[in-house]
């Protein structure tokens, strides 16, 4: 690649290290993805409450707020980059309540509670802007679709609706203009030629993007830019697109015209990676079942190679994929060990989605923009990754009532109450996201997100409140194993070969495992079949709770609502287990649940990776929504030559039906050294579960949660 | 496979020695909880100051310790299985090896010390399209060979040293039949990948690697082959096996040496 070139992203990328330093100096630890964003000054700016409980809610709130944030917010310019703008506020974390207390879910409160629920109430963004539209409407387009619809939609609601929409345009231009303004201030004082012409390019690149739709690769980069700078301001909204695909024509029309470079094209490809690390996908299918694999696939690649920052980059495994593709990104996984790229199983996703009744050529549609979700870009409304069911609580709970019936202990009548709370938990859950749909319009409207979905424009209705083309509401459950080896350890330890009694169990895990003989117990129930290996009993009880999960959410479905079953547990592993007392499968009092689908770790003792793949692709719900397989990797094996069989793995990982895989490869003894002195390696970036961060920006708990995981694995 | 008729001095896989059971024992595991103790039946267990401690001449590998151990710091090395339950077990992953067109490779020990259920296996495995290999010390009978060539796609063999005499020294068997095997194998078509272990004070010189080489010569162009560094990962098998390990003090065979020896190999 051109040195010049390189060298600016490779300065780029070293600024980000420190301003990711300067984030912790400043803010302290962070258990979420890493962003873009960096330290706004101090005292710039405060939300502006219209409730008297410090918060605000509601269309007019949210606006008068964003509109106020971007009237001031600072202007970023870094003539290394080919983009300006930065973002910098967590605006919807900056509200003291999330949820507004007019319309209160009081009735739910109980059974939240009791079974530790992540409801969703309140939650925003989680679903896929269509890229496409803001493409090729430009802002001033997108004002004029406002005004067409408005002469159509006009009853008063929706005309405020429009109003506030317009007001949210104008402000993200006046935030341009400022950064043109700046651009061309700069040129003027900049010595350097290279980067003076660099500056005025911005501002030319601006002046055109501010209203006009883009019609060169930069400035179709620099117009995503923007929405995602606004979008993440707003609510923290980080999903992206088919970027190759979404970029492919102004690549080819530039490169054709003399334009750019494919090293330029690179270097903007880095720029925009390094701008914000939002979930975009490579290659896959259209909805034709054409692959959408392009050079610009492999540039992409390239640019996140030379700048290795945390990416959440998803290549679409499916058989139709170019296999240079699937190779190339294999290999960057393999070099770079830096838990990039991810893998999306397309078959099982688009025949899960298809089971919902959808058709192929929209199933297709569905693509990697999350850490654990898939959406169809502008057109679903999802609450992805937003509501969860802690499994093990709903377990402690049917387990504390077994020991309050009359009945003799046994695990038929523990499945049972099973069975019952979680019916329970999952209806709760349901109720909560209805509850959430009917009342979010005012508490938080999706200002930035309408913009770019096929509907609320169109209807004058916000995208939770009806102007979605589609509600497919994701509820996910977590800590699978934890109920599925504990119901295993309790049937082949007490029932089957009678070595423990229910009582010796009941009064181990009430004491955490710390009376008499606790220890011998927990290591008894420790070293139960697991879920996890083939054929065990861990993996029969992992099925059946996989089966009447799916059936419960399932059967919350309605006329426009389709609830989809998933099992992720996000960062929630450390906050969930806090919740969750000793349980039968030897796991202590308030250490963190299973993540995810995956088994506990340590749960066979050779050949892992292979039963992970295998088991993890058989508990899948089925229905379009992930089972994430989080993959720890050893370094040793992780090597150039071993390149194809990791390919293999991955792709019959995919053929057997599993649907994303996350992977971290990390050598032990540099994980450990860092977590006792996170600030000596701060280009160290974890694939947590399904979102990247930086290491020594997550709390101490959570760096343990991930040292564990690999130390167990 | 269990059972083998050499016993190399630094062998990793001492466990695949004899034919029967062995209990293995992992200290770090254990918590003292006594239980193997007290349902051995033969009484080979004791409690010593930081283990326990297996007497090898009383244990019978029977297996009771490991099945009461609650912690797996006890296991048995060692189980009879038919073919048709070994291929249940192959077939969980026949589609991880059909996609990295892989295959199954018998190991040992010496398989060849149990032809007939390596023959069998095999047999099933080529049924079912599955690459096979044998990795063997090709040092028993050529009939006994000579039968599993039409089930056998790759064959591993090692030559350890050049010298008869100290081949046996060190491996317990001369290399004579060895050699002769290995030319009758090319001969007969079959693919084979010859390899060298490299072992610290015992043939990691230019003058033995050569010598080795000069053996091969003749059949050079009908094989593969290559050096395999010695490394220590298998120290640990020989004292939870209860195993005297003679090459306890023999440090990892570097990688420079390595590759300087390989310079002199016949492939160069």
């Amino acid at each position: 690649m051109d040195r010049l070139l390189k060298d600016k992203l490779l300065a780029l990328r070293q600024k980000k290290l420190a301003q990711t330093q300067e984030k912790i100096r400043v803010e302290g630890l962070l258990d979420e993805d890493d962003y873009g964003r960096i330290v706004p000054p101090m005292g710039l700016w405060e939300t502006i409450p219209n409730h008297p409980d410090g918060s605000f809610y509601g269309y007019d709130a949210w606006t008068d707020n964003f509109c106020s944030l971007m009237s001031v917010h600072p202007v970023y310019i870094d003539p290394n980059d080919a983009f300006c703008g930065r973002w910098m506020y967590f605006m919807s974390k900056m509200r003291k309540n999330k949820w507004n207390p007019d319309y209160p879910y009081d009735f739910l409160k109980e059974d939240i509670e009791r079974y530790n629920i992540i409801c969703g109430i309140g939650e925003d963004a989680h679903f896929a802007p269509d890229f496409h539209i803001g493409l090729s409407l430009g802002w001033e387009g997108l004002l004029k679709k406002i005004e067409q619809y408005r002469q159509v939609n006009t009853s008063a609601e929706q005309q405020h609706f429009y109003d506030i929409h317009v007001r949210a345009i104008h402000a993200v231009q006046g935030w341009i203009q400022r950064h043109i303004d700046a651009a061309r201030a700069l040129a003027k004082t900049e010595p350097d030629p290279i980067r003076r012409r660099n500056l005025l390019d911005m501002a030319e690149v601006n002046q055109w993007v501010i209203s006009q739709p883009p019609r060169t690769l930069r400035e179709a980069c620099q117009w995503i830019i923007w929405f995602h700078l606004a979008s993440r301001t707003y609510n923290r909204d980080g999903a992206g697109g088919q970027i190759d695909a979404l970029l492919q024509s102004y690549f080819e029309k530039d490169v054709k015209a003399g334009r750019i470079t494919e090293d330029e094209a690179v270097y903007y490809m880095g720029c925009l990676l390094i701008n914000d690390p939002v979930y975009w996908q490579l290659g896959g299918p259209d909805k034709n079942g054409h692959d959408q694999t392009s050079r610009l696939s492999f540039l992409i690649l390239e640019a996140a190679d030379i700048i290795n920052t945390s990416l959440n980059i998803t290549v679409r495994v499916w058989d139709g994929l170019d296999k240079r593709l699937l190779r190339k990104s294999v290999e960057c996984l393999v070099k770079n060990k830096n838990g990039w790229p991810r893998f999306s199983g397309d078959k099982a996703l688009v025949k899960g989605f298809m089971k919902n009744g959808y058709t192929a050529a929209l199933a297709r549609q569905r693509i990697a923009v999350g850490c654990n979700w898939m959406s169809l870009p502008g057109l679903e409304y999802t609450l992805n990754d937003l509501v969860k069911i802690n499994m093990a609580k709903v377990f402690e709970v049917a387990y504390q009532e077994m020991l309050r019936t009359e009945s003799a202990c046994s695990t038929r009548l523990l499945w049972e109450l099973f069975v019952k709370h979680l019916d329970k938990a999952v209806g709760t859950a349901a109720a909560g996201i209805r509850h959430h749909l009917k009342y979010q319009k005012y508490n938080e409207p999706e200002l930035l997100l309408n913009l770019l979905s096929h509907g609320p424009i169109e209807k004058g209705l916000d995208a939770s409140d009806g102007g979605a083309e589609y509600y497919n509401l994701a509820i996910d459950g977590a800590g699978l194993a934890i109920a599925a080896d504990s119901f295993a350890a309790l049937e082949q330890r007490v029932e089957n070969e009678r070595r423990l009694t229910w009582k010796m169990v009941t009064e181990s895990i009430e004491a955490d495992f710390n009376n008499r003989g606790g220890e011998i117990v927990r290591n008894i129930l420790r070293n139960s079949e697991h879920y996890g290996c083939e054929g065990s009993l861990g993996e029969k009880w992992a099925l059946k709770i996989r089966d009447r999960f799916v059936a419960d959410v399932r059967s919350q479905n309605e006329s426009h609502h389709v609830f989809i079953p998933g099992f992720f547990s996000w960062a929630n592993t450390v906050s969930f287990g806090e919740h969750v007392q000793a349980t039968p499968n030897g796991r202590k009092a308030g250490t963190p649940i299973s993540h995810g689908a995956n088994p506990v770790p340590g749960f066979v003792v050779d050949g892992a990776s292979l039963s992970l793949a295998t088991a993890i692709a058989k508990i899948q719900p089925g229905y379009g929504n992930t089972a994430p397989m989080q993959w720890e990797l050893d370094p040793s094996f992780a090597m150039d030559k071993n390149v194809e069989v990791i390919e293999s793995i991955i792709k019959t990982h995919m053929d057997l039906g599993g649907t994303l895989i996350n992977v971290n490869i990390m050598d032990k003894e540099t994980l450990l050294k860092a977590n006792e002195n996170p600030s000596a390696y701060p280009e160290l970036v974890v694939r947590v579960t399904g979102f990247t961060a930086y290491f020594c920006m997550l709390s101490p708990s959570f760096r343990q949660l991930i040292v564990d995981r690999l130390l167990e694995s | 496979m269990k059972g083998c008729n050499m016993r190399c001095k630094w062998c990793h896989n001492p466990e695949t020695w004899t034919r029967t059971p062995q209990v293995q024992y992992i200290k770090e595991k254990c918590i003292h909880c006594l239980t193997c103790l007290q349902v051995c039946p033969n009484g080979a267990i004791t409690e010593g100051p930081d283990s326990m401690i297996i007497d090898r001449k009383k244990c019978t590998g029977c297996g009771l310790c490991v099945k009461f151990c609650c912690n797996n710091a006890l296991s048995l090395v060692g189980k009879e299985v038919a073919t048709e339950q070994l291929w249940v077990e192959i077939e969980k992953d026949l589609p991880y090896i059909r996609e990295s067109n892989g295959g199954v490779t018998i190991s040992g020990g010496e398989p060849l010390m149990q032809t007939e259920f390596v023959k069998e296996f095999l047999t099933i495995c080529k049924r079912n399209g599955v690459h096979t290999a044998i990795e063997s010390n090709a040092s028993m009978p050529w009939e006994m060979m000579k039968e599993m060539l039409p089930v056998t796609d790759l064959w591993l063999c090692d030559l350890k040293l050049a010298d008869n005499k100290l081949h046996k020294e060190w491996t317990g068997i001369g290399n004579a039949r060895i050699i002769d095997n290995l030319k009758r194998l090319t001969e007969s078509g079959a693919e084979l990948m010859v390899r060298t272990p490299v072992i610290p004070g015992v043939n990691d010189s230019e003058r033995e690697i050569e010598a080795i080489c000069q053996l091969l010569q003749p059949i050079r162009d009908k094989l593969t082959y290559s050096l395999l560094g010695f490394h220590t990962l298998g120290f640990g098998k020989y004292e939870s096996l209860g195993m005297d390990n003679e090459m306890k003090d023999v440090p990892a065979l570097s990688r420079e040496k390595l590759e300087d020896l390989k310079k002199k190999t016949i492939h160069g």
